[in-house]
């Protein structure tokens, strides 16, 4: 089944669009069916050096993701490689968000870009499991179709974030605190902390929302499910609904989207392996019985 | 006339009508904020050097463009201050601020370079408090003291940058978001409650961090171990609650005999219970203050409020009242109506020759020497020369012959 999803992406009121997406069906070397990498990143920095620092901070993810996942395990490799887990998984993400910050910083500071970085929001899709990271205010929202429920898996890396979760301003000031879009962390910071990974289990139907601060910065968790719960609502008029509900709620930024609708995953059982001798050479031939 | 697109790159040119400068050349990025960026300038027609902020992305028709105009606008007569040179609108979104050129060395990276002496630190100080001092004379609060802001010349001179600006940052102005990197340095209420209600004592806590750091060479915070806001909250949560914003622990320092208490006292956690004014602080660690002397012939003059800045600079209201008796003023009564004055924003009272000043309550507050009058408490004395900052308004009481 192919996968179903709606991506959106608008300037609203700003005069350029530092927000880059990223839906990558990537091939892991121990597998036949892909995972899904889906990716938000909100750039920031004087003229359009957000949008390039957004561009390239996701290049670099899923590059690192390529090489951790698919080619490194591939390379000189005669046994068949050990299939990949959430844990791996997990750990691939984990690296790759570390030297994406790392690549960010510097490209920021050779180009003396001043305080440029950018937020970042990745779900990595493996079958039934969806492993999550984020670093500053975009976020990560799932929907969980049976028990019409919505959870914001991601935290937000903001002043106003910290406070609140560490209950010294309430959710009330949080909405109007000075500190709601002064980011603590984001890729090109100096320190990171942990880099926090969430692992989600994915039901059918249910719904995965990865947004820049543009939706989810004006949005109340409960106008989010009641667009999403919506029960006739099709991808594509949720996110409409979405972008058109925060702009009246007076969002001015702009506004990226990933809406992904999680569907059966059927397990197809892993490709016997048979080694071919011929003269010095060793190589594997992955046989399938289908 | 249209005009012509901002050559925001090195070697573009910029023309300007701030002061007599008419154009300026951009030689050197110093830096990028999320706001624009920061150039080493030269003026085209007199070669003499200059720093330009450019603040992109405003959001046009902001009415916050005049209340940064009417701050920016001050000038704070200090040494220790680089001073803002002026300012122009270029368009709708972009306001560019030309200061004067200062070459020297930010301490961040004096500190992260060189090894500075005991009577450095102690000089650097030093002049950092009496620049801040100079500025709360005068109403106008930093909000963003941090080594970074604090920069010293080849001969130890030091200058703090960024005074009067700090409005730039407050939510709403610009479009852009901000990385922050500077919370370690930011008082507790600024935290919590945002930057309209700091005053001076918001400061003060800034350079008890600077002190520290001055002293031990890194940050109180580093020296924790602690890398996130939230390392911060759980100490504040600790049982018993602690109340400074700093542990003392191996603390020491050569240079202040006195530090240690000083340095407790600037950075309590409440700010009620800290410094409430640099002075204080300047005394407690043995300078002496300069105190002007008052003009003789004062009961021959006539008390004024004369507003300092903005399009209604030179404004002035007589502050007419009888001995023992009191005058209520409001948004009416000073600077052609600005909304930021309250309808009855102030009462002025006078016992003989002494006058007094006590917020009624207002909206936006009322500043005195950089520090906000809080309501139900008792009038603060205010003498010829003295700055009040009523809502965005900079004013001057003074004694004038009459005219
Ligand atoms: N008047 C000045 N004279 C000389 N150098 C200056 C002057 N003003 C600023 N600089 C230099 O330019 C650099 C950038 O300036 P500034 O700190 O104001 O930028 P910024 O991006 O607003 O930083 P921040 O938001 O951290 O204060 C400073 O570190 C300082 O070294």
């Amino acid at each position: 089944m192919p996968p179903k999803y709606i991506v959106r992406s608008e300037t609203n009121q700003r005069s350029n669009n530092e927000d880059s997406f990223q839906i990558l069906p990537l091939i892991p070397a121990s597998a036949q069916t892909p995972i899904f990498v889906l990716s938000i990143a909100d750039g920031m920095g004087g003229y359009a050096h957000g949008e390039q620092v957004s561009r390239e901070a996701l290049k670099k993810v899923t590059i690192a993701l390529f090489e951790e996942l698919t080619i490194e395990p591939s390379l000189n490799c005669i046994d068949v490689v050990s299939p990949l887990d959430a844990n791996k998984l997990s750990q691939a993400l984990s690296d790759a968000i570390e030297q994406a910050n790392a690549f960010v910083g510097r490209m920021v500071e050779i180009n003396k870009w001043g305080k440029a970085g950018t937020t970042i929001v990745v779900a990595a899709i493996l079958e039934n499991t969806a492993i999550v990271t984020n670093f500053g205010d975009s976020a990560l929202f799932h929907y969980q179709a049976n028990q019409r429920k919505l959870t914001q898996v991601t935290e937000d890396h903001t002043v106003a974030g910290a406070l609140l979760r560490s209950e010294m301003i309430t959710p009330e000031m949080a909405r109007h605190h000075e500190g709601r879009s002064q980011l603590e962390f984001y890729l090109g910071c100096p320190h990171l902390p942990q880099i926090p990974i969430y692992q989600l289990q994915l039901q059918p139907d249910d719904l995965l929302l990865l947004c820049s601060d543009g939706i989810s910065g004006s949005l109340l968790p409960e106008q989010i499910t009641d667009i999403l719960a919506e029960p006739f609502g099709d991808l594509e008029n949720m996110a409409d609904q979405l972008i058109a509900d925060s702009i009246s709620a007076g969002a001015t930024d702009n506004q990226t989207l990933i809406l992904w609708q999680h569907q059966k995953y059927f397990f197809q059982p892993l490709a016997a392996a048979k080694t071919v001798i011929q003269g010095r050479e060793t190589t594997k031939q992955m046989l399938s019985d289908s | 006339m249209s005009k012509p697109a901002l050559q925001v790159m090195e070697g573009g040119k910029i023309p300007l009508e701030i002061g007599s400068v008419a154009e300026v050349e951009l030689l050197e990025l110093l830096g990028t904020g999320g706001f624009g960026s920061v150039w080493k300038v030269k003026d085209c027609h007199t070669l003499n050097l200059y720093v330009l902020k450019i603040i992109q992305g405003i959001i046009p028709g902001s009415v916050m463009v005049e209340r940064v105009r009417l701050e920016a606008e001050v000038s704070i007569p200090s040494e220790y201050i680089v001073p803002v040179f002026g300012l122009c609108e270029w368009d709708a979104s972009t306001f560019l601020i030309l200061f004067e050129y200062f070459p020297g060395t930010s301490l961040d990276n004096l500190l992260a370079t060189t090894t500075l002496t005991s009577q450095q630190k102690k000089d650097i100080f030093h002049q950092a408090l009496l620049g801040v001092s100079d500025a709360h004379r005068h109403n106008i609060i930093h909000r963003d003291l941090k080594p970074g802001n604090i920069l010293v010349g080849k001969d130890g001179q030091v200058k703090i940058i960024d005074f009067g600006i700090s409005k730039f940052k407050e939510i709403g102005l610009t479009v852009s978001r901000e990385l922050i990197g500077t919370i370690p340095y930011m008082a507790p209420e600024l935290l919590l409650y945002g930057s309209k209600f700091a005053d001076a004592r918001a400061d003060i806590y800034s350079l008890g961090q600077i002190l520290y750091e001055l002293t031990m060479g890194e940050h109180f915070w580093t020296r924790q171990g602690w890398r996130e806001l939230k390392d911060f909250a759980d100490y504040l949560k600790r049982t018993p609650k602690p109340s400074e914003g700093i542990i003392l622990g191996d603390f020491c320092c050569d240079f202040y005999p006195k530090a240690d208490d000083i340095l407790l006292r600037m950075v309590k956690i409440s700010h009620s219970d800290r410094y409430r004014s640099i002075d204080d602080v300047l005394s407690d660690l043995d300078y002496t203050p300069e105190v002007s002397t008052p003009p003789l012939d004062l009961y021959l003059r006539y008390p004024l409020l004369i507003v300092e800045s903005g399009s209604n600079r030179d404004a002035r209201t007589l502050v007419n009242i009888e001995n023992g008796g009191s005058l209520i003023l409001g948004r009416a009564d000073i600077a052609g109506d600005d909304s930021s004055i309250s309808r009855r924003h102030l009462e002025l009272t006078r016992v003989g020759e002494s006058y007094f000043v006590r917020d009624l309550g207002s909206k936006n507050g009322t500043l005195v020497r950089g520090i906000a009058l809080e309501a139900d408490t008792p009038p603060v004395e205010i003498i010829h020369g003295d700055r009040i900052k009523v809502g965005d308004v900079f004013l001057r009481f003074v004694f004038l012959h009459q005219m």
